[in-house]
């Protein structure tokens, strides 16, 4: 390290000559796919929708350095395990993987009977908890995915939306 | 790079310690995002516009293949309408988009088995492998372009990462760099000079030739 300190300004000049042109490169050969950039630009338009009285239920940190757990979902032959915590209201996740498709087992805790909306880039799929708060979608295809979750209790109008992920 | 909007109007005392390395018109960053807020769609589109191509390389520097990379690339700004109304710092929105790509990509190399627990007391996770060059592209039909790539590719995993990061166009700013990768601020200039010095003389012998630059 001490070398690179008293490194020349020619050759300081150099190495910033050469991340130039890596830049070039990535710009040229892995650009930002065109459809990707659409779909950026077209989230806003789910601005206008969230700004209702939603809660946000986000993704805990817990479980991301778990390295039993590491050890456990090595081989991809374990389901993962999300969860989403909002004041009052959690839902777990467990997502299993079988080829192209995946397999959701959700629960909405406390227990409760509730909507659970899953929301894609492209649209939504409705279906609904048993008495255990408990849900099964079969056959979700990849992508990004979110879930809006409203409790059926005629008193409150809780609503919560997860934070987005990658199904 | 020189400044030419130096106008710095909104920036938090944080980002204010690494306005000299901040990309050009970084300090417009927090307006953006509170004009997004309000509604301005145009503001979006900017947004958009001026952090995808770091959000894009933070993604493929944790070796996402290109249909995951797309995936994440989505959820980072489906993340960022979500949290639009509640992000405590508009002007950190760049190293905001970084963390938030940067867990999404963890969370899938986690799930895929590809996150290997490193030696050490700290276990800091990092991942198994960069993938290297685009070559599911096919675009790269110059020698240059393959020599470049191939270079990069004999560096290690922690310089390609670094690298690639620094790839993005416009440069991120150190703060970003350091959300992006988990390395402390201090040490991205060092290791940034150690990696491209190292692939000049990687690419020195590739090409056989000491003196050429590619």
């Amino acid at each position: 390290m001490n070398d690179d300190i008293v490194n020349s300004d020619s050759e300081e000049a150099e190495l910033d000559q050469l991340l130039a042109t890596l830049r070039e490169l990535a710009a040229r050969t892995d650009p930002v796919p065109i459809s990707a950039l659409t779909a950026a630009r077209a989230a806003f338009f789910r601005h206008t929708m969230d700004a209702e009285l939603i809660q946000l239920a986000k993704l805990t940190q817990a479980g991301r350095a778990d390295l039993d757990r590491l050890v456990l979902v090595r081989g991809n032959e374990s389901p993962e395990v999300l969860t989403f915590e909002a004041p009052g209201l959690t839902v777990e996740l467990e997502v299993t993987t079988t080829g192209r498709t995946r397999r959701l087992v959700g629960q909405v805790l406390p227990p409760q009977l509730a909507t659970v909306d899953l929301l894609r880039a492209d649209g939504s799929t409705v279906t609904t908890t048993d008495d255990a708060g408990c849900f099964v979608i079969y056959d979700v295809a990849p992508g990004p995915a979110s879930l809006r979750c409203q409790a059926d209790d005629d008193e409150s109008t809780l609503t919560i939306n997860t934070d987005w992920f990658v199904l | 790079m020189v400044s030419t909007t130096a106008v710095v109007t909104r920036v938090s005392s944080a980002a204010a310690d690494y306005r000299d390395a901040m990309p050009v018109g970084a300090g417009d960053d927090g307006a953006l995002l509170l004009a997004a807020r309000r509604g301005e769609a145009d503001a979006w589109d900017a947004l958009v516009e001026r952090f995808a191509g770091r959000v894009w390389a933070v993604i493929r520097a944790h070796g996402m293949r290109r249909a995951d990379a797309d995936d994440v690339f989505q959820v980072t700004w489906f993340q960022l309408v979500t949290h639009l109304d509640t992000i405590r710092e508009p002007d950190r929105v760049g190293a905001w988009l970084a963390t938030t790509a940067r867990h999404e990509c963890l969370r899938l190399l986690r799930a895929a088995g590809r996150l290997v627990p490193t030696a050490g007391e700290n276990q800091e996770l990092e991942p198994a492998a960069w993938t290297g060059p685009p070559v599911e592209a096919g675009v790269l039909a110059a020698e240059r372009d393959v020599t470049l790539w191939e270079g990069l590719a004999q560096l290690s995993a922690k310089c390609q990462q670094l690298i690639r990061v620094l790839m993005a166009d416009p440069e991120p700013s150190y703060e970003e760099v350091s959300v992006a990768l988990a390395m402390p601020i201090g040490s991205i200039g060092p290791t940034r000079r150690r990696c491209l010095d190292g692939l000049r003389h990687k690419l020195a012998t590739i090409t056989g030739d000491e003196t050429a630059m590619p």
